[in-house]
């Protein structure tokens, strides 16, 4: 019949869309959606800010009162960090790893930078939620992974870090452009490891701490110096503009306010970051009360230079470097300089990141109430409240603040009545609906051994109350 | 195709003699004369109409023998033999009433004509004339209630997309449509609303391109319902097909036929499909009026009393005439009452006065004709002007066709058909959260005057809102409606060509060679604003689809009597199909430069990459079909076709479907005379899907460049190299029952579909790094019934009544997910999933539920007085198909007048209303005000005394004693709505019974006609659709708007209500 001249085998490539593509665009694409996600505000994704009580809402109370099903958040940022983020490194590991024609050594740092994003994404994950998938993770044929113990994951990631740190060659090239975060600067990929490696150290402090101490202490000559972080450089352009400013100046409501336990406590410490943060309500800086409803002329809003649209996003900086020594020095880690020296370091290099001057910087650490001898508490409470403070607008690592060292000690919401939504503040969030249904043995069996699946939950590092 | 056997000798009369021939037409069962009845001669174009008393007169006939086709509406059709060898020749001839029309002609696949008593399996002809008088522009919808067995819903609202679905859904995940065949030409009946819409998110409907047909245009049409039936279309026939054929010229009428058609109509909201409102709170989240600074004033200290004018909810302080207060028209600079404080009071005009009566005027004509030597045309155009009931919305269509063709010979035809549609549309409506429907629905201020949001609008046409930001910079969640209309509106134009080019050549008079060439072709165009001043940021996207499908395709006839009882027919063809759609898809970035102007150049940012996509599939296929026919009572169909698809893997990419079917006209060995037609049938077939375009490889998306680096991302769903065709393994069984003279006329059908291989992106865990993958496995079963019953039980010579009853039931069931796959989600929105574990029907509702007592009670905490919510989200607390649907049409003819009305029912199926969730939880609804059982308002807090506010829900205590404890409803986060309910709550059966169509025309008589000369037939009719619903359970609302088109229902929120339909219709023969 002639139709053999008909060929249709050839209709189906796809001509608009490519079936392969190079590992550096893949990479770009994990480190800009990863640093969107931690300063996201969108309800629907991004509500750490009001996990770690910096920010409440005005007239929807629904998150701050830890509603994590209505809108399906925990799903969301499950699939943002497997679907999204982790995923693509995966892909563009493998493309590097396949492709003869790189360096070797160029080779090594894009791959090491890779573990290094891996290793950043899969601790989240676990602090947010506990047991998660790890082994058996990323991998399409099989549908239904099983979870992982949080704190293997944990250690597993720190020797992945430790040999990406190892395989770092910092005269040879990486990624190049294709870095958001480093433009390809190899020494301070170098550094950011090394920090994160801090940071997963000071979180085992209280479970494993010889693995926390040896961490940090292996970690510390390496690390961010003064001035240097990981940073999402927001741009000025959408759609990479600071979701902070997509929320409070290009959405043109009035959804969010200033929590009143973090301007409460900026009050009572006199804190020179408070017009940097907020304006001023007749003369004062009033927070809203966390989780209630709250009328948005009643209370200090956010300021211009929070809501300025390209404000780089903090990833991780020195400042957090700083206060992990200090915390270390606090439990007699061989790290060196005192408690109280980090401790100073920490919250000056937060202050100086916000431009505050020099003066003002001595004057606050000379107050009793915030001098690392006389302010109250143990090291704690010392630590945890100024670290607290100094993580403003990184929710993901404010929230775990009071989780891991019980401060400063944050109160749970109430309801329209008065009463407590729940008794405490939340300690983790609760596995993905879409977890419960299409992998629902291994759902069950990481609810079990986790303590149950709930909003409460102790996470393996959340041993002191 | 077989006009060419009635070509005879032409042109051969004037040398020969003539005769005439008479007689009189009688009613077969009353002996009453039969007026106006058709008596024609086919090879000559000669013909008469009876008159009063059924005499007829044809004379100048040529000597010669012919055949006489006598023809009258609601008879059987009755062709005899006459010879004209004398000067007059005298035929009496008696017709037979026809209920069941089973001498009509219906199309089947291929366009071959067979007569409905002769159709193994099931098929249904629709009465295309009530459609063309009803004045509607959308023919599908018009189909409701008309087609047994048959899933017809619109979505309410200008040119709302229609979902046509037989017998129940087959494929999870893919097309369920009816295919729609034009004059052979598969006709694209496609959608554009987004996925995320149709999910329930906010959208715009689009409607779909099945629009385009012009009711007026359409001769005939019929429904092939099951796979049997549709089979020889191969893939695209798995859901059924409807086979449109358009009216058409024929070279053995006079040169110029008129029909000439025109409507008036309007259309006006049903307004118990709308909320009303309670009018005693006006806007707020709880609280007193507010009291702050007085922004009129230089005085500091100096404070006003202001409305809760940052709330989109209805929990605000209740209304006081003696209270003066700043409103948001207070704080409109163009505003009489700008700076003005005003009584505070409930509004006079409430929402509904929103909507306006719309219109919807429509012209038609189609001229067609013989030409001397074999040659005829048809000419048409059509042009409808539709405003709909929503402020600013407007929609034009203007359709040209042409067709024309030519006896080359008495072996070859020729013919062609062109058309030019034209569709331009604004401000169509939008559905879904966020919209104004929603806003309406879920989100109001009951203080607000809908006519003054108006008035503010029209002042200086700026977005002066009723829900402004706390220190009144602008809009806060809502924009002013008016300005939603007059400035955020979409725009939608699409032209479309359709054609063929055909030839038809006799090899034989028992075998013809068709070979035809067709397109179908559009280019649409969509555009969507964001005004300046709007709430969100302003911008302008335009998304342009090209769309065209080219088919070639050859067929073979053949027609054979073998013996005086044995015939034979059928084909054997080949068709090559091609389809390739083209999108651009681009948008404004961060707003516009200057307001009002909606160009992609007018961005502030330098726009992004615009998404550009390009699909092509090809589709070749062979089929033969076969069918035999014994002494007309048994009736044997075998149809095989084998497609090859360019969308599944080169391995698996050729499939065949084989069908069966048999007839047999039991009645013919009985001699009964109650029983005057009986005939059982049984198919079988084999049908199926492909895989949707490029669902074999992976492919990466692209994002918004950041800076210098590209960025590239796997996509969320893992493709599937080994993809094979989805299969429908179908049978059924049906019987055809006539009575007394087939005055009673019944037809069952019981069928059994099984859809395997579904070809589905299942969800997977996320952790796998993708949250689906495509596979084929599954097993969803339809089996059902559709019975229609037709009946007669007056006839007079005036007056006559024509009862038809249409009934089906149609059962899902999901046999088999994939390996490892025990749940398929469809959607989930707002924490309510549509979906199906194995064991579930299609499309069940889970969400939170009561907490039950044992005694079957929901459990009320007695602490609160809330019910007790399930602790899982993944309870089942509906289905969204119905039990059964059903309609009943009743028809009555006296002398000239005629009536019909139509009753249409759906029994059953739930839908979970968003609008009840949150607009309770708002406060808008009367029950959320009032007074309780203490005669106290319920909106006062609760106390233990008397005076308690607060309600008692329906329930029981943990320990299954009637709930006493009142239950605080002074906020949204008190009894009613989304705060303290499950989800359950707002499960509303969604049954209805609508009476959906009454018409009733006047048909000129011939005499009347022949004193006004030219016209040779005139009627007259009004048309009313949608007039009353008689019977709903869901408050507020239509049960029949959920989701629109696609495979999703079951869910409500931000739908237009009803709309009723008056129309007024002239129709013209000259």
């Amino acid at each position: 019949m002639g139709l053999a001249s008909c060929d249709v085998t050839r209709l189906n490539e796809n001509e608009k869309a490519p079936t392969n593509v190079p590992a550096d665009p893949l990479f770009s694409n994990a480190q800009v959606t990863y640093g969107n996600f931690v300063h996201q505000t969108d309800v629907n994704i991004g509500i750490f800010k009001l996990m770690a009580q910096y920010w409440t809402t005005t007239t929807y109370t629904d998150e701050p009162r830890y509603n994590l099903r209505g809108r399906g958040i925990s799903d969301n940022i499950w699939d943002l960090y497997y679907r999204d983020v982790l995923i693509d490194l995966k892909e563009a590991a493998e493309k590097i790893s396949t492709n003869e024609a790189l360096p070797a050594a160029e080779k090594q740092n894009k791959l090491a930078s890779i573990e290094v994003m891996q290793t950043l994404a899969y601790i989240d994950l676990v602090n947010i939620f506990g047991n998660v998938p790890y082994t058996e993770a990323l991998n399409f044929e099989n549908p239904q992974p099983a979870y992982d113990d949080a704190e293997t994951i944990y250690m597993s990631q720190l020797d992945s870090l430790n040999t990406a740190i190892s395989n770092f060659d910092p005269s040879a090239a990486g990624f190049g452009s294709a870095d958001v975060y480093f433009n390809g600067d190899m020494n301070m990929w170098v550094k950011f490891a090394n920090s994160l490696k801090m940071r997963i150290g000071i979180m085992l402090a209280d479970v494993n701490p010889s693995a926390a101490e040896t961490a940090i202490t292996s970690a510390a000559p390496n690390a961010f110096d003064e001035g240097e972080a990981a940073m999402m450089p927001f741009t000025a352009a959408p759609p990479h503009t600071n979701p902070n400013w997509e929320a409070l100046v290009q959405s043109g409501r009035d959804d969010y306010l200033p929590a009143a336990p973090v301007v409460n406590r900026m009050n009572n410490l006199d804190d020179p970051r408070r017009p940097v943060f907020f304006t001023k309500l007749a003369g004062e800086y009033v927070g809203a009360p966390y989780g209630a409803s709250n009328n948005y002329n009643n209370y200090s809003h956010f300021s211009a230079e929070i809501e300025r649209k390209d404000r780089d996003g903090t990833i991780l900086d020195y400042a957090e470097v700083e206060f992990i020594l200090a915390e270390a020095a606090a439990r007699g880690y061989g790290v060196s300089g005192t408690a109280a020296q980090h401790y100073n370091n920490g919250i000056t290099a937060d202050m100086k990141s916000w431009g505050i001057s020099d003066a003002e910087i001595a004057a606050y650490l000379a107050q009793p109430e915030v001098a690392y001898a006389t302010a109250s508490g143990g090291f704690r409470e010392k630590i945890g409240t100024q670290k607290w403070l100094a993580l403003f607008l990184q929710g993901l690592q404010g929230w775990i603040i009071p989780r891991r060292l019980g401060y400063p000690a944050l109160d749970p919401p109430k309801d329209g009545s008065g009463n407590e939504v729940i008794p405490k503040v939340i300690t983790r969030f609760t596995y993905p609906v879409s977890e419960e249904t299409f992998n629902q043995e291994n759902y069950n069996a990481a609810g079990e051994a986790i303590g149950g699946d709930t909003r409460t939950t102790e996470l393996f590092w959340d041993v002191e109350d | 195709m077989f006009s060419i056997a009635f070509l005879l000798c032409m042109g051969t009369a004037l040398a020969q003699n003539t005769g005439t021939i008479e007689g009189q037409l009688l009613d077969k069962q009353t002996q009453e004369p039969l007026i106006s009845a058709n008596v024609f001669i086919p090879s000559l174009s000669k013909g008469a109409a009876t008159d009063a008393n059924g005499n007829f007169t044809i004379s100048d006939v040529p000597y010669g023998t012919y055949e006489l086709r006598i023809s009258y509406i609601g008879y059987t059709t009755k062709t005899v033999s006459v010879t004209v060898d004398q000067p007059t020749v005298t035929v009496n001839q008696t017709l037979s009433q026809d209920v069941a029309q089973l001498g009509d002609v219906v199309v089947t696949a291929y366009g071959v004509e067979r007569q409905v008593n002769e159709l193994p399996y099931s098929a249904q002809k629709v009465n295309t004339e009530e459609i063309t008088r009803s004045g509607n522009a959308n023919v599908f919808d018009a189909l409701s209630g008309r087609v047994s067995g048959m899933k017809v819903e619109t979505a309410s609202g200008m040119g709302g997309s229609t979902d046509l679905v037989l017998r129940g859904e087959n494929s999870l995940t893919g097309n369920n449509q009816a295919l729609i065949v034009v004059d052979g030409v598969p006709y694209a009946n496609k959608r554009f609303n987004t996925a995320s819409q149709e999910a329930g998110f906010d959208g715009i409907d689009y409607g779909n391109t099945g629009f385009d047909i012009n009711p007026q245009d359409i001769e005939s049409m019929t429904v092939l319902k099951g796979p049997a039936a549709a089979a020889l279309y191969g893939s695209r026939g798995a859901n059924g097909a409807i086979i449109i054929e358009t009216k058409k010229g024929s070279p053995e009428q006079d040169l110029v036929n008129v029909r000439y058609n025109a409507s008036v109509g309007a259309s006006m909201v049903d307004e118990s499909t709308f909320p009303t409102y309670q009018m005693e709170y006006g806007q707020g989240y709880g609280g007193g009026l507010y009291y702050q600074a007085n922004p009129f004033t230089e005085a500091s200290g100096d404070s006003i009393f202001t409305t809760r004018y940052d709330a989109d909810a209805s929990f605000g302080p209740a209304f006081n005439p003696d209270q003066m207060v700043y409103t948001w028209q207070s704080f409109d600079p163009n505003n009489p009452n700008y700076g003005q404080p005003m009584p505070y009071t409930a509004p006079e005009n409430q929402p509904v006065e929103f909507f306006e009566t719309g219109t919807n005027i429509q012209n038609s004509i189609n001229i067609n004709g013989g030409i001397a030597d074999g040659g005829y045309y048809t000419l048409g155009y059509t042009q409808n002007n539709v405003r709909g009931v929503l402020p600013n919305s407007e929609l034009d269509k203007y359709k040209l066709s042409f067709s024309g063709g030519y006896e080359v010979s008495d072996k070859l035809t020729v013919d062609a058909s062109i058309d030019y549609a034209k569709t331009d549309d604004i401000g169509r409506p939008a559905r879904g959260y966020s919209t104004i429907m929603s806003e309406m629905r879920q989100w109001w201020g009951t203080n607000v005057d809908i006519m003054e949001q108006k008035a503010a609008y029209f002042r200086a046409k700026q977005n002066a809102t009723w829900n402004l930001t706390g220190d009144r910079s602008g809009p806060f969640y809502w924009n002013n409606p008016y300005f939603e209309r007059y400035e955020n509106f979409a725009t939608q134009s699409r032209d479309r060509y359709t054609g063929y080019a055909k030839a038809d050549y006799e090899i034989a008079d028992w075998l013809s060679l068709s070979g035809q060439v067709s397109l179908d072709s559009f280019t649409n165009l969509i555009e969507e604003r964001n005004a300046v001043g709007s709430t969100g940021v302003s911008g302008y996207e335009r998304r342009t689809t090209n769309y065209a499908e080219y088919n070639y395709k050859m067929l073979a006839n053949y027609n054979k009597q073998l013996t005086d009882r044995f015939s034979i027919d059928g084909l054997v063809g080949f068709n090559i199909r091609r389809q390739n759609i083209q999108g651009i898809d681009a948008s404004t970035n961060g707003g516009l430069v200057v307001p009002g102007l909606y160009s992609l150049n007018n961005s502030v940012n330098s726009i992004l990459y615009p998404d550009e996509t390009e699909e092509n599939l090809g589709v070749n296929s062979l089929m033969a079909s076969f069918n035999m026919n014994y002494d007309d009572y048994l009736n044997i169909a075998l149809t095989g076709r084998r497609d090859q698809s360019s969308s599944l893997p080169e391995e698996n990419n050729v499939y065949y479907y084989p069908s069966a079917s048999v007839g047999f006209t039991f009645s013919e060995f009985i001699d009964s005379d109650a029983l005057s037609f009986g005939k059982l049938r049984a198919s079988w077939a084999q049908v199926g899907n492909t895989a949707p375009v490029y669902s074999l490889t992976d492919t990466y998306t692209r994002r918004a460049n950041f800076g210098s680096a590209g960025l590239y991302s796997l996509p969320g769903t893992k493709n599937n190299p080994t993809l094979k065709p989805e299969i429908t393994k179908s049978w059924e069984v049906g019987m055809q029952l006539g009575f007394i003279n087939d005055a009673i006329f019944l037809d069952a059908t019981y069928y059994d579909e099984n859809t395997l291989n579904q070809i589905f992106a299942v969800n997977i865990s996320g952790a796998s790094g993708y949250t689906s993958k495509f596979v084929n496995a599954g097993n969803v079963e339809n089996r059902g019934i559709s019975v229609g019953l037709t009946g007669r039980p007056v006839t007079t010579a005036d007056f006559s009544w024509t009862i038809n009853a249409k009934w089906s039931k149609n059962m899902s069931k999901i046999k088999e997910l994939a390996p490892g796959v025990d749940y398929f989600e469809q959607a989930r929105t707002q924490g309510v999933s549509i979906g199906s574990k194995v064991g579930d029907e299609y499309g069940v509702i889970r969400g939170t539920d009561y907490v039950y007592h044992e005694n079957g009670q929901p459990i009320v905490d007695p602490e609160t007085g809330f019910y007790k919510i399930s602790s899982s989200s993944e309870e089942v607390i509906g289905n969204k198909n119905p039990d059964w649907r059903g309609s009943l049409s009743n028809q009555f003819n006296y002398k000239n007048w005629s009536l019909n009305v139509l009753v249409d029912v759906r029994w059953g199926g739930d839908i979970f209303s968003l609008d009840q969730w949150y607009g309770q939880g708002t406060g808008l609804y009367p029950i959320t005000a009032g007074t309780n059982d203490l005669g106290n308002p319920k909106r006062d807090p609760v106390t233990d005394g008397e005076d308690s506010g607060g309600v008692i829900l329906p329930g029981v205590n943990p320990d299954g004693t009637p709930n006493q404890t009142r239950a605080s409803a002074t906020n949204y986060d008190g009894a009613y709505g989304w705060s303290n309910s499950p989800n359950a709550r707002y499960v509303y059966d969604g049954s209805f019974v609508k009476l959906r169509e009454v018409g009733l025309t006047y048909n000129f008589s011939p005499e009347t006609l022949s004193d006004v000369g030219v016209l040779s037939g005139a009627s007259v009719s009004v048309t009313g659709r949608n007039l009353w619903i008689i019977h709903k359970n869901i408050p507020h609302a239509d049960p029949e708007q959920t989701l629109g088109a696609g495979n999703l229902g079951g869910y409500q929120g931000g739908n237009m209500p009803a709309i009723r339909n008056l129309t007024l219709n002239l129709q013209l023969n000259f």
